[in-house]
C-alpha cells in the first residue's frame, strides 16, 4: 500500500478574520418610504402594485391597492395625484403616470368582476358611519375588513356624495361609481339612505345605538360672495347647478354663463354648461398658476372654449333686464393665506373691466354644516375640531372628511376614512398598538443607482378631441393601452421596495450581506463599510448610516 | 499485410468507403485500422483513405508508402501523384466508363475501369458511387467476400442501404464480366 | 477473478476515449470542441441524450472557461472529465496551474495537434508537452485501446494523489484511425474505480476555503506538498496499471522496454510512433540488427529511476521527438538527457526531431535513423530530421 498523499490544501473557514472593525458606517436594509407613498393620502404601497403590474400580476397589484383605497378605478381617474410631482423619476426625466396606472388596475377589476375577499362579522360591536360620501364609504369598507358590523347612513337618496352629486360624469362615469360602490355593498353594509341625521337628538340616539360614531357628512353649504344678490334668478348655486346636471336635468339660465371660482367645482360648472351649449367665462381670483383647480381641468377647459379670466374680482352685476347682465370686475393680485382656503387679494388701481352675461354660477367653495353639531361638539371656525386620531371633543364620536378639513380632495377623504377605521379601531381595542410615526426620511434621488434606469418618456393618456367633448359627456382621457401601461410600469424605480435583485448580495466584497426571507441582513462582523451595496442598490432600499 | 489506399474527392465518400471496407474485413475476422485525412479537406479537394488488414495485430502508425490496391473515385485523379503509391504490382480500381486501353500512357499499371456512376445511377444513387466500385474492388481483390460486403453495407451505410446493397452486387458482377472472365486475375496476396 | 464479459468492437480513438469517459462515470464534464478533438465530445452528448451517461454536461465560451468550471466542479467533490486539443490545451495554460495548485483531480484527455501558427490539423505533442510544468500528471497513448484503457487508470491516479491527470493521443494517427477495441464491462470498471468521495470539498455547510491568500512560506509547503503527491504518483500509476491489467488483461506499465535486452541501439519515443518503432524493431531483430524500443507512456512525473534501470548498459540511446522547443530542441531529448545525467557508463545520447508537424515516418525512415546513430558521434544538440 502507498503512503497517502498529501492532502488538499484548505485554510478552513476566514471567519475568524473580522474584517469589519475598520467601518465607520454600516448599510441597513431598511426599505425606506417612497415619496409616492408619503405624499399619498391613502399611505398607498404604490411602488408594490406597480412592481406587480410589471409581472403581470394584475390582481395581486389591485390586491395591493385595496388594502388602502377600495376605490382604485374612481381615484384612477379623479385623484389630484399628490403622488406624482414628488416621484424620484421626475427628477430624471418625467414622473411616473401613477394614476393612468392605477386606472388601469382599478378598471380591470371590475371588468373581470374581482370581488373584495370576504370578511364575516367577527366584532361585537357595531359603527354607525353618518354620511355616505368617500370618508364614509371608505370608512365602512376598512371597518368590515376588521370584522366590524357598519351602518351607513346618507340623507340623499343615493350613496357617493361629491362623487355622484358633484363631479360630472365625462370625468366620473356612474357606472364606475356605482361598481366600486356596490363592491363595498357586497360586503355586506347596513345602509339607510334618505335618512338626515342633523340635530343633536338624533346624534345623541346614535351614541345610544353604536359603540362608535363617524360622521363625515362634508361640506354642503356654499359660501357666498358678499357683492352678489343671491335672491335674484340668474343665480344659481355650483352644488345646486351640478346636482341637476348630473342627474340629466338641464339648470334654467340664459346662453352666456359667468363661473366664478378656480376649483375643481368651477370648472365642473364651466365644462358642463359648455356641454349644454353654453357661452362660459370663468373668473377666477388666483392667477391661472395658482389656481385650485387640477392644471389639466383647466387646460381641457380652455380647449373646450372656455373663456378664462384669471386674477380678477367680482366688483358688481348690474341687470340691464333684455340686454343681461353686466359684471363690473376688477383685476387683483392674489396671495395665498397660511393655511388652505385663507387668502387676501389686493385689486390693482384702474384695471375695471365689464363682462356680459345671463347667468351667474358661484363656484367658491362649500363649508361644512354644522349647525346641529355646535352644541355638542367643539368646532373651530367652520369645522369640526379633531385629535390626532380624528376624535373629536365627545367621546365615541369621531369626524374627517370635508367636516374637519380644508383640504377638498376625494382621495383625502379617502385617507381619512381609512385612517378612521384604525382610530376607532384602537379606541374599542385599547391594546391596538399606534402607528409608528417616527416616520424614517424618504428615498431621495440621491440613493437610487439611475444606471439601471435607462430614459424614457412618460406614458401620457390620449384625450377626446375638444371638438367632440363639447357635445358630449363621454369620458375625456382614454385609458392607456396594456403595452403602455406595462412599459409605463417598469419606468419605475421601486424607491424603497427592494426587488430582491441581489445586487447587494453579489457586489458585496466581504459577502457580508446575507439572504434571508423576506430580504437581506448586514453582517457587521464583516461589512467594511464600503457602501458598494448602497451604491448597486437600484431601489434604493439600503441605506447608510454612520457609526459612532 | 494488406495497405490499401482509397482516393477520392472531399464528399465523395472515400472515408465512408474505407471504413466499410475496414468492417467487412473486421467481420472476416481481420485485423483492421482505418484512418483518412480530415479537418482541413474540403469538399472537392483530394482526400485520401487508408487501410491496413492483417492477421496479427497492427501497430504502424504512420501513412502508406505503397499500396497493394488502390481503388479511385474520380478518374481525373489517376495521375503521377497517386501512382507514387503504387508499383506495377498494385492494383488500381478506377471510376470510370474508358477501356484499360485509355490508361496505357500512364506506364505499366494494373488499370481496372469500372463505371460507377453508371451503375449508381441504375440504383438511383445518383453521383453515390462508392457500394458499386466496393463491390467491384471486391470482386478484383478476392475479399472481402461479397456477402460480407453486402451485410456491412446493408447494416452500416447510412442511408438507402437495399440500394446501395444493390449497386454493390451490380458492381461485384460486372467487374467479374469486364476482367475476370476475360482475364483471370491473380488474387491480390497479403504481403 | 470473475469474468466480465467485454465487447469487441471498431472504434476511432476519439470514441475510444468517450467510451473510456463514459465508463469512469464522471458528474461533470465542461468542454469545448476543437478538431481533432470534437468526436470525443459529440460522442459523450450522444451518450448523455440516450440517457447512457448521467452527467451535466457544459459548453462554455471557450477553453479556458471549460477549465475553470472543471476545477469548480473538481472541489465540490465530483469526478470530472474533459478534453481539447493544441489552442484550447493552450489557452487552459492558466488554469492547468490552478487546477493542479488546487489539486482538482481532474482527468482530461488532449488529442496532440500543431499550435498554430501555421495553421495545420497533424499529429504533434508541442502542446502537452510543453505544459510539463504546470503540475498535472502526463500519459501518453499508442492505440484507442490503450487511450480507453488509460482514462480509467488515470481517474485512479488522480483521485488518489489527488492531482489532475492529462492523457494524450496523436491526431490523427490514433484520433482518427478505426481500429478493434475492447469496451469493458460497466461492472468491471466499477470495481476499479470507486465512487469518488475526496476528504475536502467546498461545501457551504462546511466552512473550507481553498485556494485563498497564503503567506511564502505556507506556499512554499504546499508547493512541495504538490512535488511529494507528483513523486507518489509513480507508484500509484504503476499499481493501477497492474490492477487494470489483473482485471482486463491488459497492461502498458509506466515505461515499456520493448527488445530492450542485450540492444546495441534503443529509441526512445512517445505516442503513436511507439507502433512504427516497435514493427521496426521486429523487422531489424528478424534480420538480425540488436535494437529495441523504449516507450515513455508516464511522462509527468517523468519515471526517472526507471528509465535509468531500462537503459543501463546500452551503449546507443536515439531519442525521436515528434515535438519542438525553439531554443532547445526536443524535449524528450531534454527529459532524458536530464535523466540519464551522471549515470555511469551512461549511454550515448542521440536526439533526432522526427515527425515534427505531422511529417510521416514510416519504418524505411526508422532504420535510416538507426543507421545514421551507428556512423555518426551524438551531437549536443536534437537533430532535425526529414
Amino acid at each position: 500500500m502507498n503512503e497517502p498523499a498529501p492532502a488538499i490544501w484548505t485554510t478552513k473557514t476566514t471567519e475568524v478574520v473580522k474584517t469589519g472593525s475598520w467601518r465607520v458606517a454600516l448599510p441597513a436594509y431598511v426599505n425606506p418610504p417612497a415619496p409616492c407613498r408619503n405624499a399619498c393620502p391613502v399611505d398607498g404601497d404604490i411602488a408594490v402594485w406597480i412592481r406587480h403590474i410589471e409581472s403581470q400580476a394584475y390582481r395581486d397589484a389591485w390586491l395591493t391597492l385595496i388594502d388602502n383605497n377600495p376605490f382604485p378605478a374612481v381615484t384612477g381617474r379623479i385623484c389630484h395625484r399628490p403622488c406624482e410631482s414628488p416621484c424620484n423619476r421626475g427628477r430624471l426625466d418625467e414622473p411616473i403616470a401613477i394614476r393612468s396606472l392605477e386606472r388601469f388596475v382599478g378598471d380591470m377589476a371590475l371588468e373581470q368582476g374581482w370581488a373584495f375577499p370576504g370578511t364575516p362579522v367577527s366584532k361585537e360591536e357595531t359603527i354607525a358611519i353618518v354620511g355616505g360620501g368617500p370618508a364614509g364609504l371608505a370608512a365602512a369598507f376598512h371597518l368590515r375588513r376588521m370584522g366590524y358590523a357598519v351602518t351607513l347612513i346618507e340623507a340623499q337618496p343615493e350613496l357617493g356624495g361629491v362623487m355622484r352629486y358633484g363631479i360630472p360624469p365625462y370625468r366620473l362615469p356612474k357606472n364606475i361609481l356605482d361598481a366600486e360602490i356596490q363592491r363595498i355593498l357586497e360586503l355586506g353594509v347596513d345602509v339607510r339612505t334618505n335618512t338626515r341625521i342633523s340635530t343633536r337628538a338624533d346624534f345623541e340616539n346614535l351614541r345610544s345605538e353604536f359603540a362608535a360614531v363617524y360622521i363625515a357628512t362634508g361640506a354642503t353649504v356654499p359660501k357666498r360672495l358678499p357683492q352678489l344678490d343671491y335672491s335674484q334668478p340668474w343665480v344659481i348655486e355650483s352644488a345646486a347647478y351640478l346636482e341637476q346636471t348630473n342627474a340629466g336635468d338641464h339648470p334654467q339660465c340664459g346662453a352666456h354663463i359667468v363661473v366664478i371660482g378656480g376649483g375643481s367645482a368651477a370648472m365642473d360648472v364651466a365644462r358642463t354648461a359648455r356641454r349644454h351649449g353654453k357661452v362660459v367665462t370663468v373668473l377666477s381670483l388666483e392667477a391661472e398658476p395658482a389656481m385650485p383647480a387640477q392644471s389639466d381641468e383647466v387646460l381641457e377647459a380652455k380647449d373646450e372654449g372656455i373663456t378664462l379670466i384669471a386674477g380678477a374680482m367680482l366688483q358688481s352685476v348690474s341687470d340691464r333686464a333684455q340686454q343681461g347682465l353686466q359684471l363690473t370686475c376688477i383685476r387683483v393680485d392674489f396671495e395665498a393665506g397660511a393655511v388652505p382656503g385663507e387668502f387676501h387679494v389686493t385689486p390693482i388701481p384702474d384695471t375695471t373691466f365689464t363682462v356680459d352675461a345671463d347667468t351667474i354660477v358661484p363656484a367658491i367653495g362649500q363649508d361644512p354644516d354644522i349647525s346641529g353639531l355646535h352644541d355638542l361638539l367643539e368646532v373651530e371656525a367652520a369645522l369640526v375640531r379633531i385629535d390626532g386620531q380624528q376624535q373629536t371633543s365627545l367621546g365615541g364620536f369621531f369626524a374627517g372628511g370635508d367636516l374637519v378639513t380644508m383640504q377638498r380632495f376625494v382621495t383625502v377623504a379617502f385617507g381619512f376614512g381609512k385612517q378612521a377605521a384604525t382610530e376607532i379601531d384602537r379606541y374599542l381595542r385599547s391594546g391596538t398598538p399606534a402607528r409608528d410615526l417616527a416616520a424614517q426620511p424618504e428615498v431621495s434621488i440621491d440613493v437610487i443607482n439611475t444606471h439601471y434606469h435607462p430614459r424614457a418618456s412618460r406614458a401620457v393618456p390620449q384625450l377626446v378631441p375638444a371638438t367632440e367633448r363639447q357635445a358630449s359627456f363621454g369620458e375625456v382621457e382614454l385609458e392607456l393601452p396594456l403595452s403602455e401601461v406595462l412599459a409605463e410600469s417598469q419606468r419605475c424605480f421601486s424607491c424603497g421596495n427592494c426587488t430582491f435583485c441581489d445586487n447587494c448580495f453579489y457586489y458585496c466584497p466581504d459577502m457580508a450581506i446575507n439572504r434571508e426571507k423576506n430580504g437581506y441582513s448586514v453582517n457587521d462582523d464583516y461589512c467594511k463599510g464600503c457602501g458598494l451595496c448602497v451604491r448597486e442598490c437600484p431601489t434604493g432600499s439600503i441605506i447608510m448610516r454612520a457609526e459612532t | 499485410m494488406l495497405e490499401i489506399i482509397i482516393h477520392g474527392r472531399g464528399g465523395q465518400g472515400a472515408q465512408t468507403a474505407g471504413n466499410l471496407l475496414a468492417q467487412a474485413f473486421f467481420r472476416e475476422g481481420k485485423q483492421v485500422q482505418s484512418f483518412a485525412t480530415y479537418g482541413g479537406a474540403r469538399r472537392g479537394t483530394p482526400v485520401n483513405s487508408m487501410i491496413r488488414i492483417d492477421d496479427k495485430p497492427i501497430r504502424l502508425r504512420c501513412d502508406i508508402e505503397r499500396a497493394d490496391a488502390i481503388l479511385c473515385f474520380d478518374r481525373s485523379l489517376l495521375d503521377a501523384r497517386l501512382l507514387h503509391w503504387a508499383d506495377r504490382d498494385t492494383m488500381i480500381v478506377v471510376n470510370s466508363a474508358g477501356l484499360r486501353e485509355n490508361y496505357s500512357s500512364l506506364g505499366d499499371y494494373r488499370i481496372y475501369p469500372i463505371d460507377g456512376v453508371a451503375l449508381s445511377q441504375d440504383h438511383e444513387l445518383g453521383r453515390i458511387v462508392n457500394s458499386a466500385l466496393l463491390g467491384a474492388f471486391c470482386c478484383l481483390l478476392g475479399s472481402p467476400a461479397l456477402d460480407t460486403m453486402s451485410t456491412t453495407i446493408l447494416e452500416a451505410a447510412p442511408v438507402k442501404q437495399k440500394r446501395n446493397v444493390a449497386a454493390c452486387r451490380a458492381g461485384f458482377e460486372a467487374a467479374m464480366r469486364q476482367f475476370v472472365r476475360n482475364e483471370p486475375i491473380r488474387e491480390a496476396e497479403a504481403r | 477473478m470473475m469474468k466480465m464479459s467485454s465487447t469487441k468492437t471498431l472504434l476511432t480513438g476519439n470514441h475510444a476515449v468517450a467510451w473510456g469517459a463514459r465508463l469512469a462515470r464522471p458528474k461533470f464534464i465542461a468542454c469545448y470542441p476543437i478538431t481533432p478533438q470534437t468526436p470525443i465530445l459529440e460522442k459523450l452528448t450522444d451518450f448523455h441524450m440516450a440517457g447512457e451517461l448521467d452527467a451535466e454536461i457544459l459548453t462554455p465560451e471557450s477553453e479556458h472557461s471549460a477549465m475553470a468550471a472543471c476545477i469548480s466542479a473538481s472541489l465540490t467533490g465530483v469526478r470530472v472529465f474533459t478534453a481539447t486539443s493544441c489552442q484550447g490545451l493552450l489557452l487552459m495554460h492558466e488554469m492547468l496551474h490552478y487546477a493542479s495548485g488546487a489539486r482538482a483531480p481532474i482527468v482530461m484527455f488532449n488529442v496532440n495537434r500543431t499550435v498554430a501558427s501555421p495553421w495545420a490539423f497533424w499529429p504533434d505533442q508541442t502542446d502537452s508537452v510543453s505544459q510539463r510544468d504546470t503540475g498535472w500528471i502526463q500519459l501518453y497513448s499508442e492505440s484507442g485501446q490503450e487511450s480507453l484503457d488509460s482514462v480509467m487508470q488515470a481517474f485512479r491516479i488522480a483521485e488518489q494523489v489527488v492531482n489532475p491527470v492529462l492523457v494524450n493521443q496523436d491526431a490523427f494517427y490514433i484520433s482518427h484511425a478505426l481500429e478493434p477495441v475492447e469496451v469493458p464491462a460497466q461492472e468491471t470498471v466499477d470495481r476499479y474505480l470507486p465512487p469518488f468521495h475526496p476528504e475536502h470539498v467546498l461545501d457551504p455547510e462546511r466552512g473550507e476555503s481553498l485556494g485563498n491568500v497564503v503567506s511564502p512560506e505556507m506556499f512554499c509547503q504546499h508547493r512541495k506538498d504538490i512535488g511529494q503527491a507528483m513523486q507518489l504518483a509513480i507508484a500509484v500509476a504503476q499499481e493501477s496499471d497492474a490492477e487494470w491489467e489483473r482485471l482486463v488483461g491488459r497492461g502498458y506499465g509506466i515505461i515499456e522496454p520493448y527488445c530492450c535486452e542485450g540492444a546495441e541501439l534503443v529509441i526512445v519515443t512517445m505516442g503513436s510512433m511507439c507502433g512504427t518503432v516497435r514493427h521496426t524493431v521486429d523487422e531489424m531483430r528478424a534480420r538480425g540488427r540488436s535494437v529495441g524500443l523504449l516507450k515513455v507512456r508516464l511522462f509527468r512525473p517523468f519515471p526517472v529511476e526507471a528509465v535509468r534501470d531500462a537503459l543501463a548498459g546500452i551503449p546507443d540511446v536515439l531519442v525521436l521527438d515528434r515535438n519542438f522547443s525553439p531554443g532547445t530542441g526536443g524535449v524528450l531529448h531534454q527529459e532524458l538527457k536530464s535523466a540519464l545525467y551522471g549515470m555511469t557508463d551512461a549511454p550515448r545520447m542521440h536526439g533526432y526531431l522526427a515527425g515534427v508537424g505531422g511529417v510521416n515516418v514510416p519504418p524505411g525512415k526508422i532504420e535510416e535513423f538507426v543507421d545514421q546513430v551507428r556512423r555518426n558521434e551524438p551531437a549536443i544538440h536534437s537533430v532535425w530530421t526529414g
